[in-house]
């Protein structure tokens, strides 16, 4: 049986809901979120020696997490998974909360991966172009083209979020 | 736009809820498999290495194999599809895994036979084995029991009336008998109770006797695979479907006509609208049960349907969950039982 390292476990229960959020949010779902998070900390038990004590574990998974799914763009894009269905989003629906958030996750589920990774980034990380450039390893520029291209794809007027960016 | 943007955001994220209950034991799972494969991988190359040396292929079956310290890889890991017969149950770092249902018990003594309740430990799990009543003790302690037992069984052996629901964490149905899910209502902590929990699309019947409080927890931890349900699972073939009405169970319609069967079979199993994980219909809500009958003696799958206008959704015995759209269910089933 695999023992963890001093510290490791107390991390992962106190951060893996956390991780679990920003995963789910790269991915645009539940399941594969879930599944990017643990990948993620396999590569913190791997390196535990040089973040703990005295390193960031926690910004070394979220970096992990954040090019893997960068990555999916390129090469594992046969693991995305399309959107089928926008659910509605009318205000008097008792599911009316819950239904919000399963509407930002449907559509960002239906971005490309590169468009939402960078969207998650600069909107609800809250990082600049640049650093979100040195994070991705690529060019401002790359990370612009992006964003922009993400936004109107959600801002378009058939888009699922039309109603919700107002 | 970037603070609505960020608003909506917040609002998706808080919504997540982690669905593994054991994230620590996953990931060192994960870590042991990554270190398997490294080493498989090492020793493959090592040995295609001497045999292109040697000029003969040589494959080492062994090599490739679990290793024998890694207690997943001697237990089946339960499958993520709806089981129809009785669950293998498991217990693997304090978690019972019955077909696709896990029950987080750590610290918890596991019995996998019958024994007196008086002489059973505090907080023992019973796999496929229950506690013998009778002897000397007046405070019956904690336990709890897994069985795993056919959906078709558990069905038959069910209550006459329609029973009550419960949704487990993640989105999947539990049937649990009238007046026993009171259990986990508001009361006080330490009063035991008793409450008895099928899960029949995962083969499973779970029994817990515990103080209240602690029952709500462990009922809270139970997490489900698949994690999130899909449309009502009903298999195609039923030759007799009764529609019983809220509470008494007594029947107000029967169909026997293959077309009409047909017909409700393709509306129930049509609707795609999921309810989101995490929402529970009150209750109390009037419910009413289909059950759908198979030639196959003792087949049976029941759907159970709340089509109050405030909260409308359906589960199936065999798994799934959807919402019931309010002006769906009243024109069908009066057209299909007229």
């Amino acid at each position: 049986v695999t023992a963890a390292p001093d510290g490791f476990a107390e991390f992962v229960t106190a951060r893996y809901a956390a991780l679990v959020r920003h995963g789910v949010l790269l991915t645009g779902d539940h399941g594969l979120g879930e599944d990017l998070t643990q990948d993620a900390l396999v590569k913190t038990h791997r390196a535990w020696s040089r973040l703990h004590p005295g390193g960031a574990p926690e910004a070394y998974t979220r970096q992990v997490m954040t090019r893997a799914a960068w990555r999916a763009g390129r090469r594992l894009w046969r693991r995305e998974r399309p959107t089928v269905a926008v659910p509605d989003t009318a205000g008097s629906d008792p599911y009316d909360s819950l239904d919000t958030a399963a509407a930002v996750l449907a559509a960002l589920r239906a971005l490309p991966a590169q468009q939402r990774v960078v969207l998650v980034l600069r909107y609800w990380g809250g990082l600049s172009e640049r650093e979100i450039a040195a994070e991705l390893n690529c060019s401002v520029g790359t990370v612009k083209s992006r964003a922009g291209r993400g936004i109107a794809a959600l801002r378009r007027p058939d888009g699922p979020l039309v109603a919700l960016l107002g | 736009m970037s603070d609505r943007m960020k608003e909506l955001l917040d609002r998706a994220a808080g919504e997540v809820r982690p669905r593994e209950p054991d994230p620590v034991g996953a990931v060192l799972g994960r870590v042991r498999v990554a270190r398997r494969r490294r080493i498989a991988g090492a020793a493959v190359a090592a040995v295609a290495a001497c045999a292109v040396a040697v000029g003969a292929v040589v494959v080492g079956p062994a090599l490739t194999g679990p290793a024998p310290d890694d207690p997943a890889a001697t237990t089946p890991a339960p499958t993520g599809t709806p089981v129809t017969g009785p669950a293998t149950v498991t217990v693997e770092n304090g978690v019972v895994r019955a077909g696709g249902l896990r029950l987080p018990l750590p610290g918890w003594t596991v019995a996998t036979g019958d024994q007196a309740i008086c002489d059973t430990v505090d907080h023992t799990v019973f796999i496929d084995a229950a506690p013998v009543p009778g002897g000397p003790c007046n405070d019956p302690t904690p336990y709890i029991t897994v069985r795993g037992v056919g959906a078709d069984t558990m069905l038959r052996k069910g209550p006459p009336e329609v029973p009550q629901q419960l949704i487990l964490a993640g989105g999947q149905p539990a049937f649990v008998e009238r007046g026993m899910i009171g259990a986990l209502d508001p009361g006080p902590d330490s009063e035991s109770r008793l409450l008895v929990m099928r899960v029949p699309w995962s083969g499973v019947s779970i029994t817990f006797s515990m103080p209240r409080g602690e029952l709500r927890e462990l009922v809270a931890a139970i997490r489900t695979e698949p994690l999130a349900p899909g449309p009502l699972v009903v298999p195609p073939g039923a030759t007799r479907v009764t529609i019983a009405g809220s509470g008494t169970g007594m029947s107000v319609g029967t169909i026997v006509d293959p077309a009409r069967i047909g017909e409700l079979r393709a509306a129930l199993t049509g609707i795609r609208e999921q309810v989101p994980a995490g929402f529970e219909c009150p209750r109390n809500l009037p419910r009413q049960l289909v059950t759908f009958q198979y030639p196959d003696p003792g087949t049976v799958v029941m759907v159970l349907v709340s089509a109050a206008a405030e909260c409308g959704e359906a589960t199936s015995s065999h798994g799934g969950r959807v919402k019931l759209p309010a002006d769906l269910w009243a024109p069908l089933s009066a057209k299909v039982t007229r």
